[in-house]
């Protein structure tokens, strides 16, 4: 019974995929799946206008990533080391993106920093203020692992200063956790939409605002076959999230 | 090496009309076979304890006798019932998981009648039931704490209330005493040996602790590597067991190779020869003659007379109130009690105690 | 447990204070978020720059609530979070049980674990679009069957992505719940004589049901404020966070935007309070 759930979710997630592949590699989709036949025609157009989009998107989300590890990893270390009401307040107030629907959010943002918009900077700062939660819920719990404390006391005791103590004992210990926020923290900013909406500066748009303009204005074809791109350059990422779970230390009771 | 024993003063299994019977049970996980051709019996109101060292098959056999992993060959007979085939719910066993899976949502007064509502049981009946079991387990006082606010031994007591009222005809204990604070499980084990000895049903225990089995069982199955190497009481086990790992296992002691010449005993190839007088003799239902060495066998000696061993000595341990010694002689390591207040040197003569080593000899 | 060791005080200086390392995300937080919600409230409230807010007043709330349009799309959006996120635990939950025992078991399913986990990195649009290729006009599904045609644009179509949008954002913290249910109580209740299905209501469905509120409360919240998947999807049935947009793209009106904002934003805090708070009453009440 759970078995069939399964397979039949895993169909219901991998079916419209399949579909948007079918649809990308048909001349004619109206005329039903490869319906005059199959090509890759649409690829060979989707792409050149898509790769100077994709690269914005692919710099964005980069950036996102290297801007949590230097300031959401600080954050989380004194939120799993110092915990107090402050630190409890911290995450509430980090948890606001999650509450607050993104649109809504972006709406605030925009009305509030106009000017930052056009250099794409609010962009940015938009999706770290969206990501940053993730980070913090993936490190902080590995950060104030009894464990890890006590074998950094121990390299202490030893001799090593903080800067060896952090390189050799903790970032090695947090590395399952670390590789969990950067996948999560990539995937979600590459395909961030809604806090994107009103903040993405207008004139050189990241990849899910050209998907969406291509939805509205373009061929079902082309705009298949530019899903397809996208999903392409997120599903490494995701595998390597399910890796990182199941690398995921299991606790020993 | 391992003979399969079946124990004396015991009817044949197939005789019996209730109890508990496995016979050669073979379990697999994947390619490797985690149990053997298996055979064990419990009577009823007998308590069997099947124990071995981790990874010997011990709990693969509890898990099969309760039906939660498939059987690839032999059967499981309870109470007269061939249940091989049957899933868990079927089968009308109780059992007691290591950590004693009490329903964590579910009050201790809910947990004892769990069974009794799964199997329908009128709710006269049932309070009934679940009230008498609460005064077994010494529970009544409980009955409303949720199971977070119990202790240890207060969890087990659940456990075993909610396995017996259903009243089971095998009762299955996997580690009893295992979760629990190592300064408390003396008392819990006489409690538990109260316990059980008030119930009718057929009792297997599983455990890696050779007090818990001896003192719980009143027969042993020694398992390894998921055959059985031994099956018989306590006493006999103790006694004659049969074979070096099972006299190691069970009682720390040493079984060693012996040969009789005239009026002595030769041992570890001819290096030590022991005047028979000094050993006590028994029959032993394991074929060859041997000798068996506990940690009161041996002593120390100032006479280097041809009966004394020579050893060396490769480890001292204070104990309180002697001194273990830790010695190898012809490559078989022995273990010695010596006085705290003995000198010792690198190298010791031994003498076996007289009376305290005995010479199992074949019957003839 | 360990003691924790003490660490040696340090040689050189004074240390600096751990709250600095925090410093430079907070002042983030607090400028990129924090703020401009706090701004958002004060423009629904005419609370704004003064030349097109006159001070405290609570009519553009009363204007939103009086609006037929804004009122349909705001029970459509309560509909379809809810409808969705139900189907999806309904869905979720045999499927993590089934992980969770393949967890331990160590059997494979990579793939299936990467597969499951893939929508969460998907944008909403994507997901209304794959119900474009599917279900609409000219729809893969249509050609099997015409009442498939035109679905998407439809109320079911509608739920339906949105069901595809929350199943990873309910598998994932549900899974890590029925990973954390020990085996040994289902083959305890078992070996009692309970039945599967006895089993599954006495024993995992109550020890599962406060994650399981908890996970849905977090979903309905997202899937609330997803604006990816109607926004694509517009030409059919309307939701609240189009008409949070539409306030500020036709005829930048921010206070109405605003006003609309913050209802959404009250619903989401809403549904997550009470999915705790519920998730923590149902644990006490199943737990007695």
């Amino acid at each position: 019974m759970s078995r069939i759930a399964t397979w039949s979710t895993c169909v219901f997630v991998a079916v419209p995929i399949l579909a948007t592949l079918v649809a990308a590699t048909s001349v004619d989709f109206s005329q039903g799946p490869w319906g005059r036949g199959p090509t890759l025609d649409w690829f060979a157009y989707a792409w050149p206008p898509l790769a100077p989009v994709i690269g914005r998107s692919l710099a964005v989300a980069t950036l996102v990533v290297v801007l949590n590890l230097l300031i959401g990893g600080p954050l989380a270390w004194w939120v799993a080391r110092h915990p107090s009401p402050l630190t409890r307040i911290t995450g509430y107030l980090v948890n606001v993106p999650l509450a607050v629907p993104g649109i809504a959010l972006s709406v605030a943002l925009v009305g509030t920093y106009p000017m930052l918009r056009p250099s794409g900077l609010l962009l940015v700062l938009g999706h770290l203020v969206f990501t940053l939660p993730f980070t913090l819920a993936a490190l902080v719990p590995a950060l104030a692992d009894d464990e890890l404390r006590t074998n950094e006391s121990v390299a202490r005791s030893l001799g090593a200063d903080g800067a060896r103590v952090l390189r050799t004992i903790t970032v090695p210990a947090c590395l399952v956790a670390v590789t969990q926020a950067v996948t999560m923290v990539f995937a979600l900013s590459f395909g961030e939409f809604n806090i994107s909406f009103f903040i993405n500066p207008p004139a050189t748009p990241t990849a899910p605002f050209a998907l969406f303009d291509s939805y509205s204005t373009q061929r079902l074809e082309l705009a298949s076959a530019q899903s397809m791109i996208f999903i392409a350059f997120v599903a490494p990422v995701l595998t390597a999230i399910a890796w990182a779970r199941r690398r995921a230390p299991r606790r020993t009771p | 090496m391992s003979t399969h024993a079946t124990a004396t003063g015991h009817p044949p299994a197939a005789a019996r009309a209730g109890g508990l019977t496995v016979d050669g049970l073979t379990v697999h996980y994947g390619s490797t076979a985690a149990v053997e051709d298996l055979a064990l019996d419990v009577a009823p109101a007998e308590t069997v304890a099947v124990i071995g060292p981790s990874g010997c098959g011990k709990s693969t056999t509890l898990r099969a006798v309760a039906g939660l992993v498939p059987v690839s060959e032999g059967e499981v007979t309870l109470a007269g019932r061939d249940v091989t085939g049957l899933g868990p719910a079927r089968r009308n066993i109780g059992l007691v998981p290591q950590n004693y899976a009490v329903f964590p949502h579910m009050n201790v007064a809910a947990n004892i009648a769990y069974g009794l509502r799964a199997r329908g049981a009128a709710a006269d009946r049932r309070e009934e039931r679940v009230r008498e079991m609460l005064e077994l387990t010494r529970l009544t006082e409980l009955a409303e704490r949720r199971p977070d606010q119990l202790s240890g031994g207060q969890r087990q007591r659940v456990a075993l209330a909610r396995a017996l009222a259903i009243q089971p005809d095998a009762l299955l204990l996997d580690e009893p005493l295992a979760a629990l604070d190592p300064q408390l499980r003396g008392g819990l084990r006489r409690e538990l040996a109260a316990m059980l000895a008030a119930t009718e049903c057929a009792t297997l225990i599983v455990t890696h602790d050779q007090r818990e089995a001896l003192a719980l069982g009143s027969r042993i199955a020694l398992l390894r590597e998921g055959r059985l190497v031994q099956f018989d009481t306590p006493q006999r086990l103790w006694d004659d067991p049969a074979d070096a790992f099972v006299a190691d296992f069970l009682a720390g002691s040493v079984l060693l190779d012996a040969e009789r010449d005239h009026g002595h005993v030769v041992a570890l190839n001819g290096r030590w020869r022991i005047p028979v007088r000094d050993l006590a003799v028994r029959t032993t239902g394991h074929g060859t003659t041997r000798l068996l060495l506990r940690h009161d066998s041996l002593t120390v000696t100032d006479d280097s007379d041809e009966s004394a061993l020579v050893a060396e000595v490769t480890h001292s341990e204070f104990t309180g109130d002697a001194v273990h010694l830790t010695v190898r002689a012809g490559g078989q390591v022995l273990g010695v009690r010596v006085p705290p207040d003995a000198r010792i040197g690198r190298s010791v003569s031994l003498a076996a105690v007289p009376g305290r080593a005995t010479l199992l000899t074949p019957e003839t | 447990m360990p003691l924790p060791l003490r660490a040696p005080a340090r040689g050189r200086g004074a240390a600096a204070p751990a709250w600095l390392a925090a410093l430079p995300a907070l002042i983030v937080i607090g400028l990129f978020s924090a703020y401009p919600v706090a701004v958002m409230v004060a423009n629904s409230l005419g609370l704004g720059q003064p030349p097109a807010d006159g001070g405290p007043t609570l009519e553009h709330y009363v204007r939103a609530f009086g609006s037929a349009t804004v009122r349909d799309a705001l029970v459509n959006s309560l509909l379809i979070a809810g409808g969705a996120v139900l189907f999806t635990l309904v869905v979720a939950v045999p499927v993590v049980l089934r992980q969770a025992d393949d967890d331990r078991a160590g059997r494979g399913g990579a793939a299936a674990d990467a597969l499951l986990t893939l929508p969460i990195a998907l944008p909403g649009i994507i997901i209304g679009f794959f119900a474009i290729v599917l279900t609409g006009r000219t729809g893969l599904l249509g050609l099997a069957w015409d009442g498939f045609s035109g679905l998407a644009y439809t109320f079911p179509g509608l739920l339906i992505a949105y069901v595809y949008f929350c199943l990873p954002r309910v598998l994932g913290p549900l899974r890590g719940a029925a990973a954390t249910l020990d085996p040994a109580l289902t083959e305890s209740a078992r070996t009692l004589g309970a039945s599967r299905p006895r089993v599954f209501c006495t024993v995992t469905l109550p020890l599962l049901l406060p994650a399981a509120i908890e996970a849905g409360g977090t979903a309905f919240a997202v899937a609330l404020g997803g604006y990816g998947t109607v926004a694509t999807l517009s030409e059919g049935v309307r939701l609240l966070p189009l008409n949070v947009a539409n306030e500020l793209t036709t005829g930048y009106r921010l206070a109405a935007s605003s006003t609309l904002a913050v209802v959404l934003a009250a619903m989401a805090v809403l549904a997550l309070v009470l999915g705790r708070v519920l998730a923590r009453l149902v644990r006490r009440a199943v737990a007695s």
